[in-house]
């Protein structure tokens, strides 16, 4: 991997350093009191890149040392005065004197070493740490699975994915006392939000985990930190999937109850049907009434015909109106009828006109003829959109004609 | 006789320039001068767009633009690259469906050796046997496999074609000696391999160059001296190396005052061999030239100039610069073996090829010997004038009618059946109210020899005889999953309800339609007003009609009178497998509607009648209330305006007939249900108390022929008809009355004698004369009777009809195995399967390579600008102005549609801008693509600005090339 390369990755991919300061604050409740116990003590930062946590401890008062193999980042801490040099971190430590510092730190480096090395590391730490001095190793959480399964190997330098169960297991192995695993980084709304989705379920687990390792020391020294090793830490898989179960339980008990709704409702729909079917039947005489009107009229009822033709009283005149016009909308649609019927009606032509003008201004004809344009044109696809409807055809027989014969030959 | 000229050779990369392409183009040339009273279709290959312009020149005066047809196929095709095996597969089947739909009487294809590293398409009898003849040029990389066959893809490749070529009927050697060869290699029938010979083009003649042009190209070739010439391809057989060896082997005194040169474009290495060859002879550099390509005009002067003209090659087609040499006027020898001596025709200017002392020989002799030259020269100059174009195209025409000729008999008898296929029928029966039912009904049983029929129904029930019979009855749902179990399908279409199923139908599973109705507007129009299928209407007026029909169906009144005048059958007809129609009036009406048409494809059966058993006539007449000495006058049928009842009944009253108390006036049918029948009723009240006219109203069959029984005289008048056959005429015939008819409509066609026929406009007075003639004239009666009785039994007998109905259906079907739907199955059995995009692009070749029947030509006027774009006011306004114009008053002949250019030149019908135009609603119709056919006029009205407009120059090229004229500048061209 080229330096070039490294600086680049980083540059996108690494947060500011004021932002990771603020993310290594969250380790304060446990150095504070080592700080108090041993003032100005050693403390040993492992990769400490860009010396975030390097300054922090200065805050402190202690006298932190850091390592790194990356130069680019040392130029960060020596534009800014921190003890920090090129080194080899598991090498490096492996020259520090026993029981010398209260802090080593391993800020997102266990997933760029082997696990020999790894074991080394938490062996020497172990060796060079104080009595009540503290291991801290940040790394990648798998448990996370957008992480296990596609962040973590943005870095190409990364190794494997430690499981934090893997990692807590090294430090106790190796014969730490106290063992505390932290889950970090994770959403702080979705910790107290009701409903999770699925996107949630696999990328909202803590996508960083700590373990925190304390040496062995007396009680009271132990008490110091008991707080913070008490305390639970960031969202693990197990929490997210549990609320994912439950909130799924409740959606199928929602379609249960949506289920039986509905039957409810198709039933009453049914009976509502039947009874209109009842209602329809009983009224078909007065739906056709108006056609019998209006037959009754054309087949030489002349007396109605004249009431047309000349000026009756406006109120009679607007009875006929509303028979009428229904009459010529029911012609209308049965063009079967509409031919005879307005052939008859041009051996009258004024009760013709008179019918039209009714019609007409009822809106029931529109002149030119009833015309309703109710076809629905279908979206084709780009490539077929460019091709003559009888070339589409043509396509769409070939097609079937291949589609068939591999029917066949299967 | 049609003769369709397949004329790739003249188009191909690896023809064109040649002489195989020279020959193709000559030839075909000559064909049309010389074609007589045949028609003569040039075929070209839309995958060479670069020729088809000089093509089409080539025949611009000799013969119309319409009859050269390009056919459009899915390049690369060419068979060296096997990717391209579907595309060239595929682009075969095309290409003979595309030539069969021509309906040649003989395809000529030009070339059959093609297409190896080009897109030429050269296939015979693969999809399906046209009759063909192919041009037989040589069988030289047959008979010398070794070097031209070495190499074993070109090996496979020629042998494949080979195969092809033996699969023509008749072949067109351009030598006797080819022709020989075709028998003795291939085994070709004797009789059927014609030598046509060749000709040289008109340009090789001699003529005096002047001192000036002679000092330039002897300058230009470095040929100071007297020059032996050969001309030809650089190729083993031709036997170059042999008349340079012979060449040094002439005495020195002769040689040194001679060159030999060999003119030819020669490839570096070959000219290298050669020059090599020429200095271990101990030749120089000036002795022998190597001229390379020369021009045209050139190569013709070198002929002129040349002291001899040698053609020593082994084996020739033909041998084509032999017959230039001696145009040119150039004393000429050659070769004794294969074509030469035929070319040359004079033994003594003959040599054996294989012998380099007889070439030197005859060399010698031709140089040295002057009297010997000038006899060449006079030889060469009476010998060339025996061959010509012209006779060539003669021997090839007459070889074509006597192929025609011989297969005419095979032809037109119907082989017949050798089972019965199975056939679906579609039609509504019994009990359904429709004359069509009725019509099925009879024609089943008849139908039923010759096809084993199932029945599809749309219908609920069928009456009691067919549910007996042992026809299976299918649901159209049923049909349309099974389909492929039908060898035939014939539907029967009419213009009522009871055929609305059919049309979505048709187009999925086509058939033969017989049309009983030529006007299909109603029920077309129903299932639009009824919402059974939203805007049939609209669309079918559309397709049929265009745009003038649309625009009436929104602003004529009633919308009834469009429906009368529209026949909107024109879907059908489209995507029938053929057409059946019941009299000769249709074919008029589609005349009318469609333009010219083919009669051998729309068959016309006559309606059938079944024999009748006679009853007893006395008894029936006693039974319906006649004397036996009354005189029976009757009407048949729905009463109606159009049936002119009432010109009858105010005739009868006018005649004898009337007021004579034996004579009886009886309408046999349903009166009129309006007015019309009311003022029927009261006339024949009014008129008379007397029962002696009545009005039956409906009766059934058996009373129906009790009155065709008893009746003396039947009179069935009509006006206004559609043209459909009129059945009830047919009964009184059937029945032996005298029937007294106007000649309206298909009964104008009836035959004389057989029926009184009046005018289609007659007159009072002779209906009325028409009727006491016959009233009195007992022997007339009974002879009219007779006569139409006798051609009832001939010529309507069902037997007969469903004779008819078997080799019309067997026609459209014979003809439909090379249709679209065949073609299509062929396609789907190429393996290995089709790229996606192939087959689009397929379907696209196949749409305007075969173009649908009836096909209005379409005037395309290019709005692009009005559409796409907001012109100026004045602009705008003077080509709507133009626009509506054209679209009011169409050219003869034309369907103007409208259309504009969305991105890539893909061209759409502006079908919404135009409705809008012309004030209808503007999404009735849907702005398709504008499908291109040959004949077509593409009208600019506005240049577009000249920006990129390279693309649209490619784009009307190829337009062009289709066949579609361009009218850049329309009458409203705007600067």
């Amino acid at each position: 991997m080229s330096d070039r390369f490294y600086r680049a990755f980083e540059e996108r991919y690494y947060a500011p350093r004021e932002v990771i300061k603020a993310l290594r604050r969250q380790y304060l409740p446990f150095a504070q009191p080592l700080a108090e116990l041993y003032p100005g003590a050693a403390t040993f930062d492992a990769g400490c890149g860009r010396g975030e946590w390097l300054e922090l401890m200065g805050e402190l008062e202690l006298s932190p040392s850091g390592v790194d193999l990356d130069e680019g980042m040392l130029a960060a801490c020596v534009e800014r005065g921190l003890p920090a040099q090129k080194g080899d971190a598991v090498d490096y430590i492996a020259t520090l004197p026993s029981d010398s510092q209260i802090i080593v730190s391993a800020f997102h480096v266990v997933e760029h070493i082997t696990f020999e090395q790894l074991r080394t590391l938490v062996a020497e730490a172990l060796r060079v740490l104080k009595p009540g001095g503290l291991l801290i190793m940040e790394t990648p959480n798998p448990e996370n699975i957008v992480v296990a399964t596609r962040n973590f190997y943005l870095d190409p330098t990364h190794q494997r994915p430690i499981p934090s169960m893997l990692l807590a297991f090294v430090a106790e192995f190796a014969g730490f006392s106290r063992v505390k695993t932290l889950r970090l980084q994770e959403s702080k709304s979705l910790v107290n939000r009701g409903e999770v989705s699925l996107q949630d379920v696999f990328a909202g687990v803590s996508p960083d985990y700590a373990v925190v390792a304390q040496k062995h020391a007396s009680e009271d020294v132990l008490a110091l930190t008991a707080q913070p090793f008490s305390l639970d830490y960031g969202l693990s898989l197990e929490n997210l999937l549990s609320r994912w179960d439950s909130r799924f339980n409740r959606l199928e008990t929602k379609a249960q109850q949506a289920e039986t709704a509905s039957q409810h409702w198709q039933q009453q729909a049914h009976q509502w049907h039947e009874y209109i079917l009842a209602l329809h039947a009983s009224t078909s005489w007065k739906i056709t009434k108006p056609l019998r009107a209006i037959k009754r009229l054309l087949s030489g009822d002349f007396a109605a015909i004249r009431s047309l033709t000349t000026t009756t009283k406006l109120k009679a005149k607007q009875t006929f109106r509303s028979v009428v016009s229904a009459s010529i909308g029911f012609v209308f649609k049965r063009p079967g009828l509409r031919k005879p019927l307005s052939s008859t009606l041009k051996f009258f032509p004024k009760v013709h006109r008179r019918l039209l003008h009714v019609g007409v201004n009822t809106g029931v004809v529109k002149m030119g003829g009833m015309y309703v344009s109710n076809s629905t044109r279908p979206v084709l696809p780009p490539e077929l959109d460019t091709m003559t409807p009888r070339a589409r055809l043509i396509y769409q027989k070939l097609k079937a004609a291949i589609e068939d014969k591999n029917k066949r030959s299967a | 006789m049609r003769i369709v000229i397949d004329l790739q050779a003249a188009q191909s990369t690896g023809s064109r320039n040649r002489g195989i392409g020279r020959y193709s183009l000559s030839l075909a040339q000559a064909m049309v001068r010389n074609c007589g009273e045949h028609e003569i279709l040039i075929a070209l290959n839309g995958l060479f767009p670069e020729t088809i312009a000089s093509i089409r020149a080539v025949f611009n005066d000799i013969l119309p633009q319409e009859n050269i047809r390009v056919w459009d196929a899915v390049g690369p095709v060419s068979d060296l690259d096997k990717s391209n095996d579907w595309r060239r597969q595929s682009s075969e089947l095309l290409r003979e469906a595309f030539l069969a739909a021509l309906k040649p009487d003989i395809v000529h294809v030009m070339s059959v050796f093609e297409g190896f590293v080009d897109d030429a398409v050269t296939s015979i009898g693969t999809f399906c046997n046209l009759p063909t003849a192919v041009t037989l040029y040589d069988l030289i990389p047959f008979i010398h496999r070794h070097p031209y066959l070495d190499n074993p893809t070109v090996e496979a490749w020629y042998l494949k074609k080979l195969d092809h070529f033996r699969r023509a009927d008749l072949w067109l050697a351009i030598s006797e000696s080819s022709r020989l060869e075709g028998l003795e290699y291939l085994s070709l029938p004797d009789a059927m391999v014609v030598n046509v010979s060749t000709a040289a083009d008109h340009h090789f003649q001699k003529f005096e160059l002047s001192e000036d042009a002679e000092h330039g190209i002897r300058k230009k070739y470095g040929l100071q001296h007297p020059f032996v010439m050969y001309t030809g391809g650089i190729d083993h057989r031709k036997n170059i190396d042999g008349l340079i060896r012979a060449f040094a082997l002439l005495p020195l005194q002769i040689r040194c005052k001679h060159q030999l040169a060999i003119v030819c474009s020669a490839r570096p290495e070959d000219k290298h061999e050669l020059l090599c060859l020429a200095e271990k002879l101990g030749l120089s550099a000036e002795d022998v030239i190597l001229t390379g390509f020369v021009p045209e005009e050139d190569l013709v002067a070198l002929y002129n100039l040349c002291k001899l003209f040698v053609f020593p090659s082994w084996h020739e087609g033909f041998g084509l610069p032999a017959l230039e040499a001696m145009h040119c006027g150039a004393p000429v020898i050659g070769a004794n073996t294969s074509s030469l001596p035929e070319v040359i025709g004079w033994d003594d200017a003959l040599f054996d090829p294989r012998s380099d002392v007889a070439i030197a020989t005859a060399m010698e002799r031709a140089l040295g010997d002057e009297l010997f030259r000038a006899e060449l020269i006079r030889h060469g100059n009476s010998q060339a004038k025996r061959f010509s174009w012209d006779e060539t195209a003669r021997r090839a025409i007459v070889a074509f009618e006597r192929f025609h000729a011989e297969g005419e008999v095979l032809r037109d008898a119907m082989p017949p059946l050798v089972r019965r296929p199975k056939l679906a029928y579609v039609s509504p029966l019994p009990p359904t109210r429709s004359g069509i039912a009725d019509y099925s009904a009879e024609l089943l049983p008849e139908l039923d020899r010759l096809y084993e029929v199932e029945l599809i129904l749309d219908q609920a029930e069928v009456s009691d005889a067919f549910a007996e019979a042992s026809w299976p009855v299918r649901t159209v749902e049923w049909f349309l999953k099974h389909a492929d179990r039908y060898e035939r399908v014939l539907y029967h279409f009419g213009n009522s309800d009871f055929h609305k199923h059919m049309f979505d139908l048709l187009p999925v599973v086509p058939g033969v339609v017989v049309l009983h109705d030529f006007f299909l507007s109603g029920i077309v129009a129903h299932m639009e007003v009824n919402g059974f299928k939203p805007d049939a209407w609209v669309n079918e007026l559309y397709h049929s009609h265009g745009y003038l029909a649309v625009q009436e169906r929104f602003h004529t009144k009633d919308t009834a009178d469009v429906i009368w005048k529209f026949p909107c059958n024109l879907s059908v007809l489209q995507n029938s497998l053929g057409i059946i129609v019941h009299s000769e009036n249709s074919l008029m009406l589609a005349q009318q509607w469609y333009g010219a048409i083919d009669h051998t494809e729309w068959p016309v059966i006559p309606l059938m009648r079944q024999a009748i058993a006679d009853l007893e006539r006395s008894k029936v007449r006693a039974q319906l209330g006649f004397k036996n000495d009354d005189f029976v006058v009757c009407s048949f049928g729905i009463m109606g305006p159009t049936k002119l009842n009432h010109r009858l009944l105010n005739a009868w009253f006018s005649t004898k007939l009337h007021t004579d108390a034996k004579c009886h006036l009886i309408f046999v049918g349903e009166n009129h249900p309006a007015d019309y029948g009311q003022q029927m009723t009261t006339q024949i009240c009014n008129g008379n108390e007397n029962p002696r006219i009545r009005i039956t109203g409906w009766v059934d069959m058996e009373e129906f022929r009790k009155y065709l029984t008893a009746a003396d005289i039947g009179v069935q008048l009509r006006t206004l008809s559609r043209g459909e056959a009129s059945a009830a005429v047919l009964d009184c015939m059937n029945y032996g009355l005298a029937t007294i008819v106007n000649a309206n409509g298909s009964m104008a066609n009836l035959a004389e004698e057989s029926v009184w026929m009046l005018p289609d406009e007659f007159s009072d007075e002779q209906l009325m004369e028409a009727l006491e003639t016959l009233w009195k004239d007992h022997a007339r009666r009974l002879k009219l009777g007779s006569v139409a009785r006798e051609i009832i039994r001939e010529v309507h007998s069902p037997r007969r009809c469903a004779d008819l109905y078997g080799s019309a259906i067997e026609h459209h079907y014979r003809a439909a195995e090379t249709g679209i739907h065949a073609l299509s199955s062929a396609i789907a059995d190429i393996s290995p399967v089709a790229a996606k995009p192939d087959l689009r692009r397929l379907a696209e070749a196949v749409a305007f390579s075969m173009p649908p029947r009836l096909a209005p030509r379409q005037l395309l006027v290019d709005i692009s600008k009005l559409v796409n774009h907001a012109p100026q006011v004045d602009t705008g306004q003077k080509i709507r102005d133009h626009l509506q114009e054209l679209l009011a008053y169409p050219p003869e002949g034309f369907r103007v549609e409208p259309v504009y250019a969305t991105y890539g030149n893909v061209y759409r019908y502006a079908r919404c801008f135009t409705l809008r135009l012309l004030n209808c609603p503007e999404f009735a119709l849907t702005d398709e693509v504008v499908e291109f056919r040959a004949g077509d006029q593409f009208l600019v009205l506005v240049q577009q600005q000249a920006k990129n407009d390279n693309t649209r120059d490619i784009f009307f090229e190829q337009l062009r090339n289709y066949g579609v004229e361009i009218q850049l500048d329309g009458p409203v061209a705007v600067k």
